[in-house]
């Protein structure tokens, strides 16, 4: 049987592989593995439950922040903390300034040149894109100048061979099917976006201290100090200042560049809207509080299931039936590796059973990946933008519905569309917009708390080890800009005895279950039209509409050893 | 105005791919370069960079590239010679080689980028040089101070 792999070189964030099944013009059946040891479970055995958070967060410095924020809420569940309003604000404002950063990076710098040829932009005609610019946004950086200016720098870009950020082995692939003029718009707006993203994450440098990898958490709160008449305060009514400033100019890129550039890219790749669907199970946890972290009633984005394509049923979210399944993961479990476990009672003993590499093919009707297979009530789960989108929707969410409906009726489109790779890319930039929208409510309810006095930023009451039970267990859920995310903590004498983390690319990029149930990249990739199997562009078009963590650069080899390499941008 | 920095890059888990932090180091506690130099640990980062860069009108980049010389050679990268670098070869320079890239589309790359390279014994993991690259520390360090000294002598004769 046929089969391509593409398999990322070494690179900073991690190691993704797919082996795919290719008949005749069509995948008919895919692998995912990740072929990279986390490991971090085991580093936080014995430590201080407090500190877990500092070294949690360095499991990803892509999505940076999102583990710090788990592993807090799992040690206040565990220990009954509650965190005071502020912290609550501080976190959502930093937790949703990473989703908006990272959707607009995936977008533009991770997975637009899977549809946009670079090489066709150089022969557009800056007048015409200007035209087309000016017909879908109000956006002012459209005049033929502007992209006759843009085109130039990357002209000379290429002319100094310099073409790394823009190197790829599928320009001129017969898939892709921009206009000249519109891949010059996409590329303007790459680079737009660059200066964007740069500028906005100031909001995790103001209230996170750094970026990457914010320093302001505490177990019980954050450390970002409130004062109204302190110039030297984390937050202050200069801050304040500055971060809606820094909203406010997403929030108008959102909403006139990256949606607008959405609707006119898949306006080309309709057919793209079939393809790539996967399981039809969603689910999300939920998150962004609007007051206690065990009220997700209150929570902005809803919790609940979807199963089956089902949009007319939201189905409650039990954390009791979370497990992970060993079956095909280079783990042993003590009982055995064909049922699942619950994460409390998770188990990371590491056991590679895979080929030595430098290897052809994966073993893959036995175990094949380093990640564990995450199941729902035994069913495997898409997590991620279009689960949230689609959980909301059909949980009524007014906001989303008028931005989701509004989308389809501009494309012509069932709501079955977003079942699909393109849905997936749609609702990531959909869901950028409702989280940029909700942002400045945030920051304007922290500036009235310290208007009346309240500068409250940290729980202090359980800090002390000693008003510890003996042993306790908690958990920690969070809506990342990936997926659901959760981790799991047991203390036992003031340590921490079992850690684990349940990632989104674990729920998506999983192997299969011991009932032999695909995950949810594997599920996706079936019947993915391969219009040159050399090439398998569009087998990267679909993991990466999940925008894998772990993919920043692939190797595509195909069945006979030649190389192709393709990459993505570092970040 | 120019602006003169000092980026180390590279994985101090890595044992020679870290020995561009390594000599970062050794600059930030040798006294010689005045204060108004900053120096940043780039680590691995790529395009996290391209905040801390604004503005930067000259670079000097510290850095392990592999090119196959001897252990411990020290390597000058200039400008254009940049764009021959085989950026496969580090841990993490490929994510320098889209940062200037990134820097180019955006228009405010410095005006002058010189990576002063070491070629690695080893980049498996650990967090000691090897020898032959702590032995050549010292010539690493010296050609960063001369390469600021001579921006900034540069920068003394255009201004009289």
């Amino acid at each position: 049987m046929p089969r391509v792999v593409i398999d990322p070189m070494t690179r900073i964030e991690g190691h993704l592989r797919i082996e795919a099944e290719v008949n005749g013009h069509e995948v008919t059946d895919a692998w995912s593995s990740g072929t990279m040891f986390r490991g971090i479970e085991l580093i936080l055995r014995g430590r201080d439950p407090r500190e877990a958070w500092i070294w949690a967060q360095r499991i990803c410095g892509v999505c940076t922040t999102v583990h710090a924020l788990a592993s807090v809420r799992a040690v206040e569940n565990a220990l009954g903390i509650e965190v005071p309003d502020n912290a609550r604000l501080v976190r959502n404002l930093i937790a949703g300034a990473q989703n908006v950063h990272d959707h607009i990076i995936h977008f533009y710098h991770l997975h637009a040149l899977d549809w946009v040829d670079v090489t066709l932009a150089l022969k557009a005609d800056p007048t015409k894109t200007s035209q087309i610019a000016q017909s879908i946004s109000d956006w002012p950086k459209s005049s033929a100048a502007y992209f006759k200016g843009v085109q130039d720098r990357v002209k000379s870009l290429v002319a100094s061979r310099q073409l790394s950020l823009f190197s790829s082995g599928d320009w001129g692939h017969p898939s892709y099917h921009l206009p000249p003029e519109v891949n010059l718009l996409a590329v303007a707006h790459y680079i737009e976006a660059l200066e964007l993203q740069r500028e906005f994450i100031r909001i995790h440098a103001v209230l996170g201290g750094k970026n990457p990898h914010p320093q302001t958490y505490l177990v019980g709160g954050m450390t970002t100090a409130m004062d109204a008449n302190e110039p030297e305060a984390v937050i202050n009514p200069e801050r304040i200042t500055l971060l809606n400033q820094l909203v406010a100019n997403a929030q108008t890129f959102v909403k006139q560049v990256y949606v607008p550039d959405i609707l006119a890219i898949a306006g080309f790749y309709r057919d793209w809207f079939q393809y790539g669907e996967g399981l039809g199970n969603f689910l999300a946890y939920g998150d962004y509080p609007s007051a206690s972290i065990k009220d997700p009633a209150g929570f902005l984005f809803p919790r609940g299931i979807i199963l089956k394509r089902d949009l007319s049923a939201v189905l409650p979210f039990d954390p009791k039936n979370v497990t992970e399944y060993v079956t095909h993961s280079w783990y042993e479990y003590s009982d055995g590796d064909q049922a699942g476990k619950h994460p409390s009672l998770g188990e990371t003993n590491p056991k590679y059973t895979g080929p030595k590499p430098p290897y052809e093919y994966l073993k893959t009707d036995e175990k094949y990946s380093w990640l564990k297979s995450p199941r729902y009530d035994d069913k495997p789960m898409e997590v991620g933008p279009l689960a949230r989108t689609l959980v909301a929707y059909a949980s009524g969410n007014e906001q989303i519905k008028k931005l989701v409906d509004g989308t389809l009726a501009k494309l012509n489109l069932p709501p079955a569309a977003l079942f699909s790779t393109m849905g997936r890319i749609a609702a990531r930039a959909l869901e950028a917009q409702f989280m940029v929208d909700n942002l400045s409510a945030w920051v304007r309810q922290l500036d009235d708390n310290m208007a009346h006095g309240d500068v409250r930023i940290h729980n202090s009451e359980k800090w002390d080890p000693e008003s510890w039970p003996k042993s306790c267990q908690g958990f920690g859920l969070e809506e990342a800009p990936r997926g659901s995310l959760g981790h799991w903590v047991e203390i036992e004498n003031k340590k921490i005895v079992n850690y684990q983390a349940v990632v989104p690319s674990t729920w998506n990029a999983g192997p299969r279950d011991a009932h032999g149930q695909r995950g949810a990249y594997e599920a996706s990739l079936l019947k993915t039209p391969i219009t040159d199997p050399e090439r398998p562009l569009e087998i990267l078009r679909t993991v990466h509409s999940f925008d894998p963590c772990l993919a920043c650069a692939v190797h595509v080899v195909d069945a006979t050893g030649r190389l192709y390499s393709r990459r993505a941008v570092a970040v | 105005m120019s602006k003169i920095v000092v980026l180390g890059l590279g994985n101090l888990m890595r044992t020679d791919d870290g020995a561009g932090i390594s000599a970062l180091h050794l600059l930030l506690a040798d006294k010689r370069l005045p204060a108004d130099i900053q120096m940043i640990e780039g680590g691995t980062l790529g395009l996290d960079l391209l905040h801390p860069l604004q503005g930067v009108t000259h670079l000097v980049v510290l850095d392990a590239v592999d090119v196959g010389a001897a252990p411990g050679a020290l390597l000058r990268f200039e400008n254009a010679e940049l764009a021959a670098l085989p950026v496969a070869k580090s841990v993490h320079l490929l994510g320098f080689a889209d940062l200037l890239g990134a820097m180019k589309l955006l228009g405010h790359a410095p005006e002058e980028i010189v990576l002063l390279g070491i070629q690695p014994e080893s980049t498996d993991w650990g967090v000691v040089l090897s020898p032959s690259i702590q032995a050549a520390m010292d010539q690493l360090v010296e050609a960063a101070v001369a390469q600021v000294h001579a921006w900034e002598q540069q920068a003394v004769e255009l201004a009289s």
